[in-house]
């Protein structure tokens, strides 16, 4: 018999789409995927460039935040934590950096690991997989943007 | 009188119910054993909220035509490692966007699809995933109004869905 496990009041019903935000790289809202199907979480960059500042490697990379919006880019800078072999969903592998980040989504904020690919081929700039979700998310595969819409002159107001 | 009654009450109620079904619906892991085709064959499939539609692993597969219809004949693996030759009518044939590579085309066939107590018949794209540990992605087509998935939890739920 399966046991109808109800919805931990503890965790946030999430959209399998949100708009979050990632304050610690300057990016206040981006689409991302929430996809259960990834483990990793991956984030589009492109003209990736390292740099040593006392000892500490720091990575910065350039950003199109919104999709279909080329024209606006985005420098991030953040500290390499780390870098890892990772597969796509084809079962394609690459080395990519990892870092880390706090995530925002509505009200609710807390840290994730972030890789770092060329994801300008695909449709969301941002996939939130399942080690970033951290026990904290269940998705709702029926809902999406569950904490917040956005138009696309709103969105690309925040990057004026 | 009364049968409009009993109809309105009654259509209500399942509104009411269907409702109750979708603001809560159970959750599950991001794994979970399911059962294809009457119960039969029992696969660890990933329950995959990145994907659009629902995909199984198939060793080979072939077109053929019977009464001048398209069909598929097609080999999968259930969890023992046993070879199930199977045959099904051709839904379509769909092209799949890949990263880096040319899109690939895959046949499209109906599948009973039970998880939990849930039975479902839905399309399921047919493509070679050997080198992926999960023979079956469930994407959100199936998923929607029907569960909740939580990626911190692996196989809650054993397939008990009563044989068609």
């Amino acid at each position: 018999m399966t046991k109808p496990v109800l919805a931990n009041t503890d965790l946030i019903t999430v959209g399998w789409r949100e708009w979050i935000s990632l304050p610690d790289i300057n990016l206040p809202l981006i689409k991302a995927k929430v996809d259960t199907g990834a483990r990793t979480s991956a984030l589009h960059a492109f003209e990736l460039d390292t740099f040593d500042n006392k000892g500490i490697e720091f990575v910065r990379f350039l950003i199109h935040p919104l999709q279909e919006r080329n024209d606006i880019v985005k420098e991030c800078i953040a500290e390499i934590k780390d870098t890892r072999w990772v597969s796509d969903s084809g079962g394609h592998r690459e080395q990519r950096y990892v870092i880390s980040t706090n995530v925002s989504i509505g009200t609710h904020q807390w840290p994730i690991e972030m890789t770092l690919t060329n994801r300008d081929t695909m449709k969301f700039r941002m996939l939130l997989g399942r080690t970033a979700m951290d026990s904290r998310i269940v998705v709702n595969p029926a809902g999406s943007y569950l904490h917040g819409r956005h138009s696309r002159k709103n969105c690309a107001a925040h990057y004026k | 009188m009364k049968i409009f009654l009993c109809i309105l009450l009654s259509t209500s109620f399942l509104g009411l119910v269907s409702n109750v079904v979708q603001a809560n619906p159970p959750v599950i892991g991001w794994v979970e054993r399911v059962a294809v085709s009457d119960q039969q064959y029992r696969f660890d499939a990933k329950i995959d909220t990145g994907a659009d539609n629902t995909s199984m692993h198939v060793e080979n597969y072939h077109f053929f035509e019977r009464n001048f219809v398209k069909w598929v004949r097609f080999t999968i693996n259930d969890n023992n490692g046993k070879d199930i030759t199977l045959e099904r009518k051709l839904v379509k044939i769909t092209r799949i966007k890949r990263k880096l590579l040319h899109a690939a085309e895959r046949p499209v066939v109906r599948m009973i699809v039970c998880i939990g107590n849930v039975v479902k018949e839905v399309n399921v794209n047919l493509v070679n995933r050997k080198k992926f540990k999960h023979k079956m992605l469930i994407g959100r087509s199936y998923l929607k109004n029907t569960f909740l998935v939580d990626s911190g939890a692996k196989n809650t739920t054993e397939p008990e869905c009563q044989r068609r």
